[in-house]
């Protein structure tokens, strides 16, 4: 039973430099009715597929780029599809784009929780990652929207930029802490080839922070976060007590989820398949009343196990002992070296283990 | 006229890439022996590993028919050659089969060391020579300068060479009358007992072991029970033929001819390259001369890793050395890798065929050690021992000396680069022992260099220094003492015995401190701290350190795309598919070779 559904936005009013998913920057209300209407219509084709759905999320690209209401015609449309109410409806957000008034309507609508770009609390770290808003654009939608009714708020932060000091990454976490939040993503800066950012590291025209520097602000947005009682329930993510983010659980613990929308991917019988990146195929496929996925991957028992090992490590709760079988003495050695924690036939990484978390992955599967 | 009068037996001799394989190609379309829809390039050539690397490994024979402007028929063996240092036996072997031979010469590069190499071995078997000069039709080509050489370096006569091409077609038959017309006829006697040397050997499934041969008297037909002169083991035949080029089976092979003969041979070391087959009901009281069984030059140990395990490597190994005689094999153990197999090989271009062919065919991952060359100890008991593996040199105290294995090595380089090559084969312990021009403007230098010098890079440092125009052939000479050390590489402290080698006192600093620096570059970060040492006995020489991984990267999962990330982290996986686990470090296979690149 699909219990997810994820509706990629693809438009953004500028595109970050470091940036390497699919979004356009467009500001074209055309095109967005469009793509709404495209995007419900892809939703139908699924319409007789088994639903228990629970939770809702919006992302991009930028998806506050769409005023609420058209956000509200999607969710709407997917109820009245679907025929089921969702529990938890997530919609990102970037900071510079709605206000009180949005919010509000939004609420409306029947989102319940939003995940605010807000990336770093210094507007000097935000023009270094090329952002549109500052600081002060962030902490007025943070507060307009718990004033206009969202009680559920997340926010994104991004660490290891360029000039970045671990006393900058305290200073935010003392601001964040005297706000409203629920539930804190935090990600590394990766400069990905292909990407303005990673051209310009290559060029070294652009300096990521040295390794030392960059895990010492995770461990300390680890501690800091952990002791207001924001825990790490997965590698990048840390929330209060019950308002931990069930869509991106349902990823992490292989539930069934639908993507739709451009570029979009979807887990449901044993299939992950991913939709066509290009916008201007997807709209015309859609019109040609054809699914628009163009990567089909078949998850067979081998594969299964891959990723419930790789996903799971990704949980505070890590697996269970017996996936990892013929791997005791690789453990054994991680834990001595505090990599990992074995207790009650499970492993599970350290925070120290997080920052190697590839590594051992790749050495489990 | 008789019937050996129609019969022409030869060989095509020529440096790698002076176009061998071409003009064979050409010969065989000329005659009719190729359909065009059937030509792929290089025919002779039958492995795609030999047609990645342009060069022939297995030689085998064709047989042509050509009509001669004289109006008669006749049939031409031509017997190809491997064109390589490594198989300078099997090239003797075929030219033993010969009575003549086409002596290639790139009209762009001159002559090289290699082609003079087998010419000499040509004239001692009393070959007639036909020089042609190839490739003519280039804009480089330099043909008087050639035919200087022709007549300077091998004292031939420059007016009878033939200019061709053999990827323009020119001059092909004036190639094929030349061999109708200058080469003798084959000698024998058909009514004699069965004399064939076998030049080269096969394993085909269906078959069994395939011998090819010359038949130089006698006569052999399916059923003819079969004796090998040098084991005394026999067989009997079920069938002959020739490659005409497919296999063509045929009634008879008689004095004169060359062609296969199967005989449900199970084991393709019963047919050594060299060895006589003659008629075990009615046998040859000599076999022909020259015989010596293939002596493997170079020893390295290959070792499972990965996925693969000792048994896969075996099988893998026994079903390889099936074709491949000159592969010897022992199974050994290494405290630090594993049960292995310590490997003989006739050279580094063999050792580099084997490796390759056996992960590529039979799906197997490898880790090779260094290559070696055999040491001879004597203890001061006076016993004398054969040290095929570094790590197991005797300890020093009990060492009265050490002897290690000389080349005499010919290098042919234009007069520009001699500095340069001196000062390379002073550096590689090289003593002069000739230094002769051999036109105006190309020197051939000879030298005797320890063998193990020649193994550590010697072929591309020449190229560099010689910007490629050096040449270079060698052959086994002597053992000689010297003064040699073992060192050993401890990594976190611990002897790895797979990384230890022999290296001459003199150069025992800088080679350890290269090494352990090319062992830092090349073994990755790793969740544990690597330290890496060179010591000679107690002593250490070098010493770095691999600091360890402490990040890998965080990044958003974006939109549910666990596809991505799990090809990212299998593409990780994959990296470390030729990784050693050493304890806790893991070794990558460069890390084995780094000896190699270590001077």
């Amino acid at each position: 039973m699909i219990k997810g559904i994820y509706v990629h936005i693809p438009f953004c009013s500028l595109k970050c430099p470091y940036c390497d998913f699919t979004s356009i920057t467009v500001d074209n209300q055309n095109l967005f009715k469009e793509y709404i209407k495209a995007v419900l219509k892809e939703l139908r084709m699924y319409r007789n597929w088994g639903f228990n759905l629970q939770t809702v999320y919006f992302g991009g690209g930028t998806p506050s780029l769409l005023p609420p209401e058209m956000i509200g015609e999607i969710l709407e449309g997917i109820r009245n599809t679907v025929k089921s109410m969702p529990v938890e409806v997530t919609v990102e957000v970037n900071p510079e784009t709605y206000r009180y008034q949005q919010f509000k309507r939004l609420r409306e609508s029947g989102i319940n929780r939003i995940s605010i770009g807000v990336q770093t609390f210094q507007d000097r770290m935000l023009k270094m990652l090329g952002r549109e808003h500052s600081v002060k654009d962030s902490l007025q939608a943070i507060e307009e929207a718990f004033d206009a009714g969202i009680g559920n708020i997340s926010v994104d932060l991004i660490y290891g930029i360029q000039g970045q000091t671990v006393r900058e990454i305290e200073r935010d976490l003392k601001i964040l802490e005297k706000l409203p939040v629920k539930h804190v993503s935090a990600y590394m800066l990766t400069a990905y080839e292909g990407t303005p950012l990673g051209q310009l590291v290559k060029e070294k025209r652009y300096f990521l922070p040295d390794e030392e520097t960059v895990n010492e602000m995770f461990l300390i947005i680890d501690s800091f976060l952990e002791e207001r009682g924001f825990l790490r329930y997965e590698i990048s993510n840390w929330a209060k007590t019950n308002y931990q983010c069930k869509h991106n659980l349902f990823y992490w613990e292989r539930e069934e989820f639908l993507g739709i929308g451009v570029s979009a991917w979807s887990f449901v019988k044993s299939k992950r398949f991913g939709n066509i990146k290009n916008l201007s195929i997807y709209l015309k496929r859609i019109k040609e009343n054809k699914k628009p996925v163009e990567f089909v991957e078949f998850i067979d028992a081998d594969e299964e196990k891959k990723e419930k090992i790789f996903l799971g490590l990704r949980l505070r709760k890590g697996i269970e002992l017996n996936l990892v079988k013929g791997k005791e003495e690789f453990l054994k050695r991680l834990e001595n070296e505090g990599l990992v924690e074995i207790r009650n036939g499970r492993v599970c990484l350290t925070p120290k283990g997080v920052l190697v978390s590839n590594y051992i992955s790749a050495e489990l599967i | 006229m008789d019937r050996m009068d129609y019969i022409r037996n030869f060989s095509i001799i020529a440096h790698v890439d002076h176009g061998k394989s071409t003009l064979a190609d050409r010969l065989m379309e000329f005659t009719g022996a190729v359909e065009e829809r059937e030509k792929k390039d290089q025919l002779l050539d039958t492995l795609d590993i030999e047609r990645e690397r342009g060069i022939t490994i297995k030689l085998q024979a064709v047989r042509l028919k050509y009509r001669a402007d004289d109006g008669n028929d006749y049939t031409l063996h031509l017997i190809d050659t491997p064109g390589h240092v490594d198989f300078g036996y099997e090239v003797s072997r075929s030219l033993a089969a010969c009575e003549g031979a086409l002596l290639l010469i790139d009209a762009t590069q001159g002559i090289e060391a290699q082609t003079i190499a087998t010419f000499w071995q040509a004239l001692e078997q009393d070959l007639e020579i036909i020089p042609v000069i190839n490739k003519i039709d280039l804009p480089s080509a330099d043909v008087e300068r050639i035919k200087e050489q022709i007549s300077d370096v091998l004292g031939l006569d420059p007016d009878e060479a033939i200019l061709a091409s053999g990827k323009a077609g020119i001059g092909i038959k004036d190639i094929l009358e030349a061999i109708v017309n200058k080469i003798p006829p084959p000698k024998g006697d058909e009514n004699k007992p069965l004399k064939a040397l076998i030049f080269d050997s096969y394993y085909d499934p269906y078959r069994g072991a395939v011998a090819f041969v010359r038949i130089f008297d006698g006569e052999v037909k399916k059923g003819t029970r079969i004796r090998l002169m040098s084991t005394g083991k026999e067989f009997e035949v079920t069938e002959v033929g020739a490659q005409t080029p497919q296999m063509t089976q045929f009634e008879t092979l008689k004095a004169g001819d060359v062609g296969y003969i199967a005989a449900a041979i199970k084991d393709v070391r019963d047919i050594r390259i060299g060895d006589t087959i003659t008629d075990a009901k009615n046998p040859a009281k000599e076999p022909v001369p020259g015989f010596r069984p293939a002596k493997p030059m170079v020893y390295a140990g290959l070792y499972p890793t990965g996925s693969t395990l000792f048994e896969d490597l075996r099988d893998a190994l026994e079903k390889y050395s099936i074709n491949d005689a000159a592969l010897t094999y022992e199974m050994e153990s290494s405290p630090a890798l594993g049960l292995g197999f310590r490997c003989g090989f006739l050279g580094l271009l063999h050792m580099e065929i084997v490796q390759e062919r056996l992960e590529r065919e039979y799906d197997i991952e490898l880790i090779t050690t260094a290559p070696n060359v055999i040491y001879k100890v004597v203890t001061k008991k006076g016993e004398e021992l054969e040290v095929r593996n570094p790590a197991q040199m005797p300890d020093p105290s009990v060492i009265d000396k050490i002897l290690e294995p000389y080349i005499e090595a010919s290098i042919i380089t234009p007069n520009d680069f001699v500095g340069a090559v001196i000062q390379l084969v002073q550096e590689k312990r090289g003593i002069q022992k000739a230094f002769e021009y051999i036109d105006k403007k190309t020197v051939l230098l000879r030298y005797d260099i320890p063998m193990a010098e020649v193994l550590f890079d010697f072929h591309d440092k020449l190229k560099t220094a010689t910007r490629g125009y050096a040449s270079f052939d060698y052959e086994f000479k002597d053992y000689r003492p010297g003064e040699l050390v073992k060192m050993d590489i401890k990594i976190n402290g611990e002897i790895v015995d797979a990384l230890s080698f022999i290296v001459h006192k003199d150069k025992a600093y800088r080679v350890g401190r290269n090494i352990v620096d090319k062992m830092r570059e090349v073994i990755p970060r790793q969740l544990f701290e690597v330290r890496i040492q060179a010591v000679i006995g107690s002593k250490v020489v070098a010493s770095a350190r691999v600091a360890p991984l402490r990040k890998d990267v965080l990044a958003k999962c974006y939109g549910g795309d666990i596809t991505r990330k799990k090809k990212l982290l299998e593409k990780q996986k994959k990296g470390k598919k030729r990784m050693k686990q050493l304890g806790k470090v893991e070794l990558p296979q460069e890390a084995f070779l780094s000896i190699l690149k270590a001077e």
